[in-house]
């Protein structure tokens, strides 16, 4: 089960990568250990829909290692001090993509 | 064809299928899904940028109706060319930049995301299906080539390819 803190640096992560987007927020409070994992796939699928794309992953360098399965999971738990909170800088990607997602993440949070 | 698509999903749910009552969603005037009643027992139904079922089973299907207005594409462009342009298939080169930065990105993104997609002609419904998936999850583009301003983009996990296919046919 993760706390109101993980669930909070779990979205900053997400809008680092998407974008803020108001209908993901509406979940936030019901993210899951399963969320965690979609968030995890969605970053190592490179996406990049935002420039804060790269801000984010130095600062997830910088809380641990990315790499073995459930990286994220063990960052939030952890070390999400390090974690900061990333304005959107441009949309780069389809908008299908980023709904694609979207998707993952809410129905993990329900 | 119905019945293929009764028998896949009673299969799939192990729910008794004696009813052959259906439920039909509706993505677009264009894009239905016709699925057994029976099965949406204890789904969740909701809304993420269209309609999306969470079943019992936890797998899901979710549907995004693509348009020009909706990726900003110029009105030249031809929707029927997305999903190619997506998955990598076609070059992007006669493209404005902004559009092939979307197009490389999107397509190397499922590259990752997805093993390599397979592209055939539905012989039921002469519609062109676009479909990739990994153990997981699918996305699939259903082109239906007499509808030019729209097209239909479905995500599913906890659906092999085969039952997605099936699913999906007549759509």
């Amino acid at each position: 089960m993760l706390t109101l803190n993980e669930k909070e640096h779990l979205y900053q992560i997400i809008t680092s990568v998407i974008g803020d987007d108001s209908s993901i927020r509406a979940y936030k409070n019901s993210f899951t250990e399963s969320t965690v994992d979609v968030v995890e796939k969605m970053i190592e699928a490179d996406i990049k829909c935002n420039a804060s794309m790269k801000e984010l992953l130095s600062n997830l360098l910088l809380a641990g290692q990315t790499g073995a399965k459930g990286w994220l999971k063990k960052i939030l738990k952890t070390q999400s001090k390090h974690l900061k909170k990333n304005d959107i800088k441009g949309a780069g990607c389809l908008v299908s993509v980023k709904s694609r997602w979207k998707k993952a993440i809410i129905m993990s949070a329900i | 064809m119905k019945k293929n698509i009764i028998f896949l999903l009673c299969y799939m749910f192990m729910a008794g299928c004696a009813s052959t009552k259906i439920t039909t969603i509706i993505y677009s005037g264009s894009f239905k899904l016709d699925l057994p009643t029976n099965n949406l027992a204890k789904a969740k139904i909701l809304s993420i940028d269209g309609p999306s079922i969470k079943f019992s089973n936890n797998s899901t299907i979710s549907g995004l109706i693509i348009t020009k207005e909706l990726e900003s594409l110029p009105l030249s462009f031809n929707l029927h060319d997305y999903p190619s342009y997506s998955l990598g298939l076609k070059s992007t080169k006669k493209l404005p930049e902004i559009f092939q930065n979307k197009f490389l990105r999107s397509s190397d993104e499922i590259k990752k995301t997805y093993k390599p997609p397979q592209v055939f002609t539905d012989i039921n419904n002469g519609k062109d299906i676009y479909i990739a998936c990994n153990n997981d999850s699918c996305i699939e583009f259903i082109v239906n080539k007499d509808i030019a301003d729209q097209i239909l983009m479905i995500t599913t996990s906890g659906f092999t390819q085969k039952q997605l296919i099936e699913l999906t046919k007549g759509i």
